[in-house]
């Protein structure tokens, strides 16, 4: 009889950890967001050509990582040249990943804290960087 | 006697399994109703990518190796590993049907004919496409490309 509550127990310990993980990840729409923003990124670079500087509002998503306690600014925003890839992570364990196809490099990525305005005049976080000409060698820039 | 209480026990195992699932079931698809569907951008993703082939075309010379593969991605300044794995391209010129051609430019992937499929855009397997056509001095070109790229949830 025991044993058998020790085992009930030792299961519902387990299913509510692994639902208490799943709702974790899901915070804030975490997941979601993530997947927005690294196709939004790679919608720019895609679009862009060799010389362009952009600079994008990243407002939301800085503020969805402070709340999951993704404190390094430079986590949230991965961009890899070698692989071509851009990499969003809001929420500690994963990261959202998305390729671009233009060949190119992304170089001097900085995320500026309250340098930009909105539509509102509120202060936003902005994510700047530079395209340039693809080197042989590529590597990680965030 | 002693039978009997074990069968009742061996019950209510399944029974708490099965509350286990259903709560747990129930949970996860009340978090995905409430987040919605994900942003698909297969569609964008080839039409940026027809644009951009197009623009490659309008801009260089068509000389007789522009459509090589290797000349091509060069030229174009696209990515071939990238486009090799998540994305299809065709380009023809002076063809009626271009999706069926059995000739064509260039070809890089496979499955062209999902891109005619009324049915295919609901289907996550197969590529979401873009078609374009236009005119260069007196040939005309045809583009279609499609993308079957979605976002990885990678450990990091």
């Amino acid at each position: 009889m025991l044993f058998s509550n020790v085992s009930y127990l030792v299961l519902l310990i387990i299913f509510f950890a692994g639902i208490l993980y799943f709702v974790m990840q899901q915070q804030e729409g975490a997941g979601v967001w993530e997947d927005y923003y690294a196709k939004e990124i790679v919608k720019i670079i895609d679009f862009s050509n060799v010389g362009d500087n952009i600079c994008l509002d990243v407002h939301r998503a800085t503020e969805i990582a402070q709340k999951n306690n993704v404190n390094s600014f430079s986590e949230i925003f991965g961009i890899d040249n070698a692989g071509n890839e851009v990499c969003v992570k809001l929420s500690k364990g994963r990261k959202t990943c998305f390729s671009y196809f233009n060949k190119v490099d992304v170089v001097n990525v900085d995320l500026k804290l309250g340098e930009g305005k909105d539509e509102s005049g509120r202060d936003v976080n902005l994510l700047c960087f530079n395209i340039v000409e693809k080197q042989q060698e590529g590597g990680e820039n965030a | 006697m002693h039978k009997k209480g074990e069968l009742g026990e061996q019950i209510s195992v399944f029974m708490f399994l099965f509350l286990m699932f259903v709560i747990g079931v129930g949970i996860v698809i009340g978090v995905f109703i409430f987040f919605g569907q994900g942003y698909d951008f297969r569609e964008v993703e080839a039409n940026l990518l027809n644009y951009k082939i197009g623009e490659c075309i309008k801009e260089n010379e068509i000389t007789e190796g522009f459509f090589e593969k290797e000349n091509f991605f060069e030229k174009c300044k696209l990515n071939k590993e990238t486009i090799g794995g998540n994305n299809i391209i065709r380009i023809c010129s002076g063809v009626e049907d271009c999706i069926g051609a059995e000739k064509s430019l260039l070809d890089v992937g496979s499955n062209f004919q999902a891109c005619g499929f009324e049915g295919a855009k609901k289907n996550e397997a197969y590529p979401l496409c873009a078609i374009n056509e236009f005119s260069k001095g007196e040939k005309k070109f045809e583009i279609i490309t499609g993308s079957k790229q979605f976002a990885r949830r990678n450990l990091g």
